[in-house]
Formats: C-alpha cells, sequence, structure tokens
C-alpha cells in the first residue's frame, strides 16, 4: 500500500509520495490521430473506460472541446481522470508495481460539503484500469480523503497563519489557530490565475487583499503558494509585510529531506495529511 | 586513594561497527574526558535522536484531531 497527496489541479497535477513528487499537465481533450504528431514531452494518450483522451499541453490546444474544467466543485469526471492519470504517472516515474493506493485529494474550501465529498469519494474508491502510452496499470484506490485545499499541513506551527493559495481556477483563503481550521476566516474567491480575462496581477492581487483586509491583520502572518505564488507575491507582501513562500519539504525513504517549489504545497499538505490518518490502518 | 567510580567500556574488535566507533575515539587525547562530554551533551538534549523521533510520532497522534476538522 501507498500513500499519495494528489493535487488534481486545472493547470497541473501534483503527486507526493515517499519516492518524491511528479507533475503534469491536466488539460484533457479528445483524441484524434492528427494532433499526435505535435507531442511534447509531457503529452500522453490517455485511455480509461474505453475512451480515448489526449492529456498534457496538446490537449490545450488541440480538440474541438480543448481544455479544463475551471474552477468550483472537483466532483466530475475530469478528476478521475487526473487522478488515476497522477497515480499510473508516479508508477512509471519512480518504477514501482504497487497496486493499492491509499489517497488524499483536495476541494476548494467553500465547495468542501459533505454531498460534494462523498460524490469524489464514490468516483475515486475503487479499482481502476487505466492506459497511457499503452501501458496498462490496474490498481485499487482502498481509501480517500477529501481535505479542504489548504497547504497548512504543509509546514503546520502554532499560532496564527493565513494562507493565500492561488491555483488557476480559484484561489484559497485559509487561516489556522494554533493548528485549528479557522472557517470564519477561510473562503473561496471564484477566480484564479488563468480564469480571469484579464491578466493583470496587480489588480487580481489588489482584489484579494480587499477581500482579506475585511478580517485579516496588516501584520498577520501570511504564506503564499500554490500555482500562481511568483506572479502575486510582491503585490501581496506590499500590503501584507509578513508574507512568505510556503516551501513545503518532504521526508523521502531513507530519511532524505526534500524542499519542493510552493506549486507543490498543497499536494504536500495532502500527503502529510495522509501519513497521519493512515497510518494505523 | 582518591574517590572515584570506575566505568570500563570494552570494544569488541570482531565487529566492524564497534571497531570503528573505537578508531573514532581515539582521536581524542582522554578517552574518559571525551565520554563524559558525550554525557553532557546528552543531557543538554543535543544527543537524542530517538526521542525526537519518538517526540515527532506523539506530535503527529495529536493531530489527528486537528486534522478531522479539515477532511
Amino acid at each position: 500500500m501507498l500513500i499519495l497527496g494528489i493535487d488534481a489541479g486545472n493547470e497541473n497535477g501534483k503527486t507526493i509520495g515517499k519516492y518524491g513528487e511528479d507533475i503534469f499537465k491536466t488539460a484533457l481533450s479528445e483524441f484524434n490521430e492528427s494532433s499526435e504528431e505535435k507531442f511534447g514531452n509531457d503529452d500522453m494518450v490517455i485511455e480509461y473506460k474505453g475512451e480515448k483522451y489526449f492529456g498534457g499541453t496538446v490537449a490545450k490546444f488541440d480538440g474541438e472541446f480543448a481544455g479544463s474544467i475551471m474552477g468550483g466543485t472537483k466532483a466530475h469526471n475530469d478528476t478521475v481522470i487526473r487522478s488515476v492519470t497522477a497515480i499510473h504517472r508516479y508508477l512509471i516515474k519512480y518504477n514501482l508495481y504497487e497496486n493499492e493506493f491509499k489517497v488524499v485529494v483536495g476541494q476548494p474550501i467553500d465547495f468542501h460539503t459533505e454531498v460534494e465529498k462523498q460524490k469524489i469519494i464514490s468516483m475515486l474508491e475503487k479499482q481502476h484500469t487505466v492506459t497511457i502510452h499503452g501501458i496498462k496499470r490496474t490498481f485499487l484506490i482502498s481509501k480517500v480523503l477529501v481535505s479542504k485545499e489548504t497547504p497548512f499541513w504543509a509546514e503546520p506551527e502554532l499560532g496564527l497563519v493565513r494562507h493565500i493559495d492561488p491555483g488557476s481556477g480559484t484561489t484559497n483563503l485559509s487561516t489556522f489557530l494554533d493548528k485549528k481550521f479557522i472557517s470564519k476566516d477561510s473562503r473561496t474567491l471564484p477566480y484564479g490565475m488563468d480564469s480571469t480575462k484579464s491578466k493583470d496581477r496587480k489588480a487580481m492581487a489588489r482584489s484579494i487583499i480587499a477581500e482579506t483586509s475585511k478580517k485579516w491583520g496588516k501584520d498577520d502572518k501570511i504564506k503564499i503558494a500554490g500555482g500562481g505564488y511568483i506572479e502575486l507575491y510582491n503585490h501581496i507582501k506590499e500590503f501584507y509585510p509578513n508574507t512568505t513562500m510556503l516551501k513545503p519539504k518532504i521526508r523521502l525513504i531513507k530519511e532524505v529531506l526534500k524542499e519542493l517549489d510552493p506549486i507543490y504545497a498543497n499536494a504536500v499538505s495532502f500527503y502529510n495529511i495522509g501519513i497521519r490518518m493512515f497510518k494505523n490502518e | 586513594m582518591s574517590n572515584r567510580y570506575i566505568r570500563p567500556v570494552s570494544f569488541n574488535l570482531d565487529d566492524p561497527y564497534e571497531v570503528k566507533l573505537n578508531i573514532h575515539a581515539n582521536k581524542y587525547e582522554s578517552f574518559s574526558v571525551y565520554v563524559k562530554r558525550l554525557i553532557q551533551r546528552d543531557m543538554e538534549g543535543g544527543l537524542v535522536q530517538q526521542d525526537f523521533t519518538q517526540h515527532e510520532v506523539s506530535l503527529a497522534e495529536d493531530d489527528q484531531g486537528y486534522i478531522e476538522g479539515l477532511i
């Protein structure tokens, strides 16, 4: 049995386990023969439940219905394909033959309801067969936990800590006091790095600040992580001087400690939840 | 004769690991002073690798309650 944290985002899928990390483009489109010639390194032909898809960069631009489902709940079919792709890729990347997984996945804070959570669990908690580039793998996802999307457990600490996590479709804001999630100071903004028409990062930062400053103090400790951290960091820090980038560390086999890019923070947080919650099972 | 309690330490020279320990200890002029410094550092919390791991595990157990509110 292998524990994985999977952050199946709209732009990138990030996977963390004890062997290390993996990242891939999550765009999916319908398969057509002609696009195969334009394949890049991260492009994949994915076969799942009798359907064939393009995954990766080529899927973003090719295909009639190309792209990703942006924003909102993750209880949709793209999440299943992204998750099983994440597991398949992890097996190939680290040359593993594991066939049982316990996984922790994420759901935007505002959409983290019992109904949505159960939908995700029932879609994932079963046996899956997936073929990528002709390599077929069958495995069981025996247990699924659905975490609110926050990077807190990537770097847990006492005291008051707030997080800004700009994804491509949504931006999650979360607050913890002495490790306890503070619901009233946490929410999901309905925009992210790719969902707004304007790519004006300063305007996006202003909007995040306008939203957070109603409740957050100027000198509060803030950690920024997620796919959009680099472009927003300076703008956020101008207003909240105690802002830092969350650079998560993972403990690999043989006790090696590895520091990762902030884009992995949620996946590391999910993985750390997994090793705490699954260890006695 | 002064009032001293002497504790001998034996190294098994057939055991490569213990041979390594012995060679390492030879780097210090006084074996007795060296061992006493190690004990001192242990008392000050600098050498407790195993306890640290146990501490991490027990912290992780406390964490389960906090995580319940997130999943």
